[in-house]
């Protein structure tokens, strides 16, 4: 079981590897023409990457601290 | 016509993708752990996934690329090697986890030992990857993956309080125990938004073929079936909150999942979680390994 919950911090760990990226992609006209991110969708994926820092760097002592 | 049957099959699909050995256990101890408290966790990640898995369905459906794809174009290889690593790293840990899930349930059916199933299974996987195509594994596996709603139906059944359920979809602070409730809050964060179920989204786009003109259709798929995907979580959390809490028990070994369903369903209650934790999890471990074999193939040109 804590393998399990551990992998799942994990993934929330690297999630701004994979989602920075993205951002840029869903605003680049090359890729997306005319649908582009609205100003709602890139705020909220910004407030992900800002949540996915904030996960990352917390996870790893939440594991120790507050882990099962 | 052949649109709502679109709709509808990805609806499916999407929510029998959703749960998976993650969300049934960050769950459960959120449930067990901190009652009804940690609902909000859900819905925020739920939240955050529908807006991630719309973007990641429109810009397959528009670009004509999957993701992978182009960030190697976009932001070179260096980058793309150092982000495939990471999560290559991270899916296979994620993997055996998913194995570990479908070991269990069948050490539950059967008695016999998890460590025997955990071949056997990696067997299965591999052979029904090898032999299917992504169409019928995709869709297959999701109707199967539809037993997950039996926790929908069992979190109605036992009778919650509704106040204090919608009182938990609002953000609040723990009384006690600050570092393991935030803890469990990070944990079901890292299960609802996992990077492979967007990049996986975003190949299933690319597989069906989607077009221009699948953008709208994207946004009712991706919101209705991640809305639904986060309710079986919010099921299993209400459940977990009614049966285990009360009782001051610890979700602390899987022998226990059982317990979630046994009490509304009876024995039947067993062979459903069995069932659900198995399909799952063989689900999610058919998805992830797809997802790596797809990055790889993806990345790499």
């Amino acid at each position: 079981m804590s393998v399990t919950i551990f992998s799942m911090v994990l993934t929330a760990a690297t999630l701004p590897i994979a989602i920075v990226p993205f951002l840029f992609l869903m605003n680049d006209r090359r890729y997306v023409r005319s649908y582009r991110n609205g100003w709602l969708s890139n705020a909220v994926v910004i407030v992900i990457i800002g949540l996915a820092f904030v996960l990352a760097i917390v996870s790893i002592p939440l594991q120790i601290f507050g882990g099962s | 016509m052949k649109k709502i049957l679109e709709i509808a099959l990805g609806i499916v699909t999407s929510v029998g993708g959703f749960l998976e050995i993650g969300s049934i256990t960050t769950a459960a101890q959120a449930g067990a752990d901190f009652s009804l408290q940690l609902i909000w966790v859900i819905v925020l990640g739920g939240l955050c996934i529908i807006f991630l898995v719309e973007q990641a369905g429109r810009f397959a459906a528009v670009s004509g690329r999957t993701i992978p794809d182009a960030i190697r174009e976009r932001f070179g290889f260096n980058y793309f090697a150092f982000l495939y690593l990471t999560l290559v790293l991270v899916s296979l840990l994620v993997l055996a986890a998913e194995i570990g899930g479908v070991c269990i349930a069948l050490e539950l059916a059967t008695g016999i030992g998890l460590q025997w199933w955990a071949l056997p299974a990696a067997f299965v996987i591999w052979f029904v990857i090898w032999k299917g195509t992504f169409g019928v594994i995709e869709k297959g596996v999701s109707m199967l993956g539809l037993v997950t709603v039996c926790f929908v139906v069992g979190a109605f059944m036992i009778h919650p309080p509704w106040g204090q359920v919608v009182q938990g979809a609002v953000p609040s602070l723990p009384q006690h125990d600050s570092a393991h409730y935030w803890f469990i809050a990070v944990s079901i964060l890292g299960a609802s938004i996992s990077p492979y179920l967007f990049f996986f989204y975003s190949s299933g786009a690319i597989e069906d073929e989607w077009r221009e003109t699948h953008v709208g259709i994207n946004r009712v798929i991706a919101t209705s079936g991640m809305s639904f995907g986060s309710l079986i979580s919010i099921a299993v959390l209400i459940l977990a909150a009614m049966i285990f809490a009360p009782r001051g028990m610890k979700v602390e070994h899987y022998s226990q999942l059982p317990e979630l369903l046994v009490p509304v369903f009876g024995h039947k209650g067993f062979w459903l979680l069995v069932a659900s934790l198995g399909i799952a999890c063989m689900g999610a471990a058919m998805e992830i390994t797809l997802q790596i074999a797809y990055l790889t193939a993806q990345g790499f040109g």
